[in-house]
């Protein structure tokens, strides 16, 4: 009895994992694009998908969106200027081409929009409705939780912060196709940015009209991609999708009604997607074991990177380094992925996860250029010990580590507790287990030893290294040195008017990092899913959400 | 009638107060809450944090935000869900209710009709084997969680028998039955257990020896004059538990993927969704407070030997 007690309790714990990973992922949808034409007589008669989401929609507002969540659901129903392929890249959308430079510093860009387009009740969708959407994401009074993400927008954190009206922003519609934006500075991933559901145009008579309720129900929203938000009381566990009539590439949308079902129970989940009730199932836990060699399964790399977090500035032993590089050699990260998480993360090899962004001479993944920074190797971890010893002037060093206290963060908690206490005799770490808000306020006031956390950073690598940066809040390290931020700052500007030396400082200054090491990276989160053999066309990428199913269809 | 009225009269108005009182502790307690009710804080900034703060009045004092919260309940606005895109608490609430409050009711009425025929039959057959089986069965329900269950259930009834879903709340009354059935098990534990104790108590006692003496039939017995009595300790303990089944269980909604409210209150509290724990809790304690009146009046009701007297105990 005890045992399937725990077994069962083991179900339920996983259910809260899955609900609170964020995700993007990687790229293993090469037999979608392709396959596409030659499938088109095998479609199936019925295209009516039923999708699974693992929490509820929290808002059909694009502005306010801010999660996996709803940035997922988002993507069905709303498009932007850009979107993002199977291969990780940025392609037109709503946009009709890229965007032209029109100054030297290249922080003035015109962006020429289809034309025709109309929104789903009919409305001309034009420049102004984005002129209209962004001006809304800074107004404080909308409160958007993800505004702080596109300061890099002319004048928009003055703006968001109350002290410039946000008519002043770097937007301006030139005319009903044609749209302005002026950066602060330069953005080497500024069509990426541009693919965020955050910056997607919103219909100002309809918004004004709604006003507080705009994205609450489906009613309340109004849709521009290729499907149409039905049946959506802003609470429930369902809604539906219909193909939307008004999408400028409707003809390349096969499937006719998405049904989606909100199923958080990982075991339920599995057992509808075998009963065939519904389409696809996400996975947890030991499931990914279980079914990583089903057909249907689907694996897609988030790019959440998951640390072990130093909190150098309040802890005088962290201070030597020395012993932060014992910690960190002193870590198994592929027992760690493999035997603890085997959830498909991956050992993380440096402070930025893989696929993210790809050299530009030839192509190669981030991480793989950078090679792997963080290895195991407990004698070193030893002779570096003995040495901070010595420097320290005292034998026993105990630290706290601070982890979140749902069941996968106490399982790598102790799992870090045994092997630097193992490797490192005389090292203590005491496991303190709080809840998520508790550890943020911890970290945030930069008093703390060990913490277990992460970053989910943006389309550009340099917002994995400015967590580091001197003045930046959430340097929970608080890690303050002139000559990184030097070489941050000129990768944010001066190395934007030449990406391969943009690219080496990337390279340098995660190095730099993690030759200090400031950081201990620990691993690369990732979202597993079973998807029904007959449904074709999904791709993955790990910028956005993991999952685009708007050109998926079901084949005979 | 007078009476009646006095008696009713004067325990609403004690609810009214109880329910200020919960809620009121409640909204300074929730102030010590670390951190903030934004869901994005792993990256938010000090500056955005102002901004929302004034945007939703979370920077006025404690005292004043008290005050503008108890003003608004008295006009019906239950004030907005931050985690569910400012949506009205209200609305939240009244989309989730409806299937808890369902299966709640329908787990009370299985689970208490079947604990109290466990019960009778274990009086009836004290410490035979079919005392000893259904005591077991009642043990059984009320230690085992009740989420293993619906994982058993789940696994017999659903995917191996096919005779009822797997879960949703797509297919009205087939849809509830499985979760109803394993929210069942502590009612009907408790009742099984009551009933059987306090039967067994009644049917030794004087009177029924009296009873039996007239010739009347052990089972008249047991159903006229026993199981009246025995029902009495049996309502106390099901005031509390019909008010928690109906504010819903976080793990059996999960299982069933059913729409119910249960996990918003734990979900409220994890992301400091202050106006929906608010909502909640005054929800919960005012059916709590409702239960315990319905159970006195009941115990007026069933009991003779208490009496609305004129001055009230207190």
């Amino acid at each position: 009895m005890g045992k399937i007690k725990r077994k069962v309790m083991m179900l339920v714990g996983a259910l809260f994992v899955v609900s609170s990973l964020v995700g993007c992922g990687a790229n293993t949808s090469g037999d979608d694009a392709s396959s596409n034409k030659k499938s088109a007589s095998n479609l199936a008669d019925k295209q009516v998908l039923n999708w699974i989401a693992t929490v509820e929609l929290p808002t059909a507002d694009s502005v306010k969106e801010y999660d996996t969540a709803s940035s997922e659901q988002i993507d069905i129903f709303a498009e932007g200027l850009y979107k993002i392929n199977g291969e990780n890249e940025p392609v037109p959308a709503i946009a009709d081409g890229r965007p032209k430079a029109t100054n030297d510093k290249k922080t003035e860009y015109t962006i020429n929009i289809k034309k025709g387009l109309k929104w789903s009740n009919g409305d001309p969708l034009t420049a102004k409705d984005f002129v209209f959407a962004w001006q809304r994401l800074f107004d404080p009074k909308t409160a958007a939780q993800n505004a702080s993400t596109y300061f890099n927008i002319k004048n928009a954190q003055a703006i968001n912060e109350g002290k410039k009206d946000k008519s002043e922003l770097g937007i301006k519609a030139l005319s009903d196709t044609k749209l302005q934006v002026n950066l602060e500075y330069p953005d080497a991933y500024f069509e990426e940015t541009l693919s965020d559901e955050n910056l997607f145009p919103q219909n100002e008579k309809f918004v004004t009209a709604k006003g507080d309720k705009y994205g609450s129900s489906s009613e309340n929203t109004l849709s521009n991609g290729p499907f149409v938000l039905t049946d959506w009381d802003g609470t429930g566990l369902t809604w539906k999708y219909k193909k939307n009539k008004n999408y400028w590439d409707k003809k390349n949308i096969k499937l006719d009604q998405i049904n989606v079902q909100v199923v958080k129970e990982t075991a339920t989940g599995i057992n509808l997607y075998q009963d065939g009730t519904v389409d696809a199932a996400a996975l947890s836990g030991d499931f990914i074991k279980q079914y990583k060699d089903d057909p249907g399964y689907k694996k897609v790399l988030a790019l959440r990177a998951t640390n072990l977090e130093l909190g150098t500035s309040s802890n005088k032993d962290l201070q030597n380094e020395n012993l932060r590089k014992a910690l960190s050699l002193s870590i198994d990260r592929n027992e760690l992925v493999n035997n603890v998480l085997a959830d498909g993360s991956r050992a993380a090899t440096g402070a930025i996860p893989k696929g993210i962004a790809k050299s530009p001479k030839d192509g190669t993944d981030f991480a793989d250029a950078a090679g792997n920074l963080v290895q195991h190797d407990s004698a070193k971890a030893k002779q570096l010990w003995n040495k901070a010893k010595k420097e320290l002037g005292k034998n026993k060093v105990s630290f706290t580590l601070l982890t979140t206290d749902d069941d996968v963060s106490k399982d790598v908690g102790e799992y870090l507790q045994s092997q630097i206490e193992t490797a490192l005799p005389g090292v203590k770490i005491n496991l303190s287990n709080v809840p998520a808000k508790v550890r943020f306020q911890k970290m945030m006031s930069y008093k703390f030893d060990l913490a277990l956390g992460g970053w989910t950073g943006d389309f550009d690598p340099v917002s994995y290294l400015n967590q580091f940066y001197s003045t930046f809040e959430h340097n929970h390290a608080k890690f303050n040195d002139p000559k990184y931020d030097q070489l941050i700052d000129k990768i944010k500007t001066k190395d934007l008017t030449d990406l391969n030396h943009r690219w080496e400082d990337l390279l340098t200054a995660q190095k730099y990092l993690l030759d200090k090491q400031v950081v201990i990276p620990l691993d690369q989160g990732a979202e597993n899913y079973l998807v029904n053999t007959k449904v074709k066309g999904i791709v993955t990428h790990n910028l956005g959400a993991p999952l685009d199913i708007t050109r998926a269809y079901f084949v005979k | 009638m007078a009476k009646w009225i006095k008696f009713i009269g004067k325990r609403i108005i004690y609810m009214l107060v109880t329910i200020l009182l919960i809620s009121s502790v409640t909204f300074f307690l929730m102030q010590k809450l670390p951190g903030s009710p934004y869901g994005n804080e792993e990256k938010i900034t000090s500056a955005q944090k102002k901004v929302m703060n004034e945007r939703y009045g979370l920077d006025k004092p404690v005292a004043e935000q008290y005050l503008l919260y108890m003003a608004g309940i008295a006009r019906g606005d239950f004030g907005i869900s931050l985690q569910f895109g400012d949506q009205p608490v209200g609305k939240i609430i009244a989309a989730r209710i409806g299937p808890s409050v369902q299966l709640g009711i329908q787990a009370i009425i299985l689970g208490t009709v079947v604990g109290i025929i466990l019960g009778i039959i274990s009086a009836m057959f004290q410490n035979t084997w079919i005392d000893t089986s259904t005591s077991l069965t009642a043990i059984l329900g009320r230690s085992v969680p009740n989420f293993v269950f619906a994982v058993l259930l789940q696994l017999i009834f659903a995917i191996h028998l096919q005779w009822l879903p797997i879960g949703l709340w797509d297919q009205g009354f087939y849809s509830t039955v499985l979760p109803t059935i394993a929210l069942s098990f502590a009612p009907m534990a408790d009742a099984a257990r009551f009933v059987r104790t306090e039967m067994i108590d009644v049917l030794h006692s004087d009177f029924i020896e009296l009873a039996r003496a007239t010739g009347i039939g052990e089972w008249e017995i047991a159903a006229r004059h026993g199981l009246r009595n025995a029902v009495i300790p049996l309502i106390t303990i099901l005031g509390p538990m019909v008010a928690s089944l109906l504010v819903g269980s976080l793990v059996i909604e999960k299982i069933f993927a059913v729409p119910g409210i249960g996990e918003q209150f734990i979900k409220s509290i994890l992301s400091n969704d202050y106006f929906t724990i608010m909502g909640l809790t005054i929800l919960y304690s005012a059916l709590l407070v409702a239960v315990i009146l319905v159970v006195d009046i009941l115990y007026v009701l069933i009991d003779p030997r208490i009496r609305l007297s004129e001055g009230d105990e207190e």
